[in-house]
């Protein structure tokens, strides 16, 4: 009873924020969550297409201010540039974090459902992965019996394919309340309740889908 | 040597790889060495199977296992089945082992390609050109020159966010910088810039990141 009327109590009181300051927030979890994640996550494509826009409109702004020539406006363009650095910065550390995961899991990331991949960056895989096999094959494979040459093969009890840590621990912050989670100990399961506020340190695995779904941040 | 002594030894030799500053030549005795290895198992296993190969044995998986289209039942001879297993594995191992030692350094190489550090150059000691160009082999400088423009190809995708950039969070949007060595005029955004040997300038730090990196200006103070 207590919870539905803080509940109640927090759908009302909770201003109206604007949905450029939302897409900031939701920039900035992203970009928290991608580099703690072991794994790559979603491409949240309508977001990034968003902000892109808005930074080059906003960068379009800057000049024609700027060439105004204007004095009583450099406080205000030097704030503007400022932020406009970081909005850059986050989205060049986002989309770097992402890169760095591909490279280090090429055939892993190019087996993940299409949604987890911009076009951009499967084309980037693609090609850096062709450059790598190609590199692969003169240096040594090409030595190798014809059976041994594929790079995907996980046949034969070693698997060539390198693939993310599922289990390594995460540190996350619960933002609602979303049920139990199961946690493997060495005596056996117990079941954590996930609520709003709560930090947990968690397997991946275990938080994967709430993550995925927004119900949990990585901090 | 016994079978996979070799590949271990190039495993180490990888696991060193990434605490060093600058990549160490390559290990072209070692990688011989296994990839003769693997061509002698190989041909152990073919002459080990030949008798037990009969009619429609030719065709392959696509994982490549010829032993078990062939008419061999290892119950019948556990020795030889241990045999051919031992060599199968090792095989594999010996080719995880390469990959992995090959990875490594790319690994090394795309490092310091994303942080913008020259290959020909190490970043101490800029005036002279060490022995890492001399350390890649033929096939990684290929590689590498093909890895950059693929990155600037990419970078050129994003054109306002500088994705090749400095990935350390922004303080201020103006540095003052004093430069080293004599650049001449360089075109900014709003204008252009005369940065003559030793001048001490306050600009932009989006329009001297790439100066800084490459060692031409330095940083003397930032603004605010």
């Amino acid at each position: 009873m207590d919870t539905d009327i803080s509940d109640i109590l927090a759908s009302v009181s909770s201003p109206t924020v604007h949905p450029h300051t939302l897409d900031l927030q939701a920039l900035t979890r992203a970009w928290v969550n991608e580099r703690s994640a072991p794994e790559l996550l979603p491409y949240p494509a309508d977001l990034i297409a968003r902000v892109s826009g808005r930074l080059s409109a906003q960068i379009l702004k800057i000049e024609s201010l700027t060439s105004t020539n204007n004095p009583g406006l450099k406080s205000t363009l030097v704030i503007y540039q400022t932020e406009l650095e970081r909005v850059k910065f986050l989205l060049r550390s986002y989309l770097r974090a992402r890169i760095a995961k591909i490279d280090a899991y090429p055939h892993h990331s190019l087996a993940l459902p299409a949604s987890h991949l911009s076009p951009l960056e499967k084309q980037y895989t693609t090609h850096h992965q062709s450059l790598l096999s190609t590199h692969y094959h003169t240096s040594f494979l090409s030595a190798f019996p014809a059976s041994l040459q594929r790079l995907d093969d996980t046949t034969g009890g070693v698997s060539m394919v390198d693939r993310p840590d599922e289990d390594t621990a995460v540190f996350c912050r619960v933002l609602r309340d979303c049920g139990g989670v199961d946690v493997q100990g060495t005596e056996g399961t117990a079941q954590v309740e996930l609520r709003r506020g709560d930090i947990w340190v968690l397997r991946w695995r275990d938080v994967r889908g709430r993550v995925e779904e927004g119900s949990v941040e990585m901090i | 040597m016994s079978l996979g002594d070799t590949s271990q030894k190039l495993i180490e030799s990888a696991a060193r790889i990434s605490s060093l500053p600058t990549l160490p030549p390559y290990a072209t005795t070692l990688v011989r060495a296994i990839t003769r290895e693997s061509r002698d198992l190989e041909r152990d296993i073919q002459s080990l199977l030949s008798p037990y190969r009969s009619q429609s044995s030719q065709s392959q998986t696509p994982g490549g296992d010829t032993q078990f289209k062939s008419s061999f039942n290892p119950a019948d001879d556990p020795a030889l089945a241990t045999t051919l297993m031992v060599n199968h594995v090792t095989l594999r191992r010996n080719k995880r082992c390469l990959l992995a030692y090959h990875r490594t350094r790319i690994a090394h190489l795309e490092k310091s390609l994303w942080s913008g550090l020259p290959l020909t150059q190490s970043s101490s000691a800029p005036s002279n050109p060490s022995s890492q160009e001399s350390n890649l082999t033929p096939s990684e400088s290929l590689l590498a020159s093909s890895l950059s423009s693929l990155y600037s190809q990419l970078g050129a995708q994003y054109p306002d966010i500088d994705l090749l950039g400095s990935i350390t969070p922004p303080r201020e949007v103006y540095v003052e910088i004093r430069v080293l060595r004599e650049v001449g005029e360089v075109q900014t955004e709003y204008g252009s810039l005369v940065l003559g040997k030793n001048s001490v300038h306050f600009v932009r730090l989006s329009d001297v990141e790439g100066l800084i990196r490459g060692g031409v200006v330095e940083v003397v103070g930032e603004g605010g």
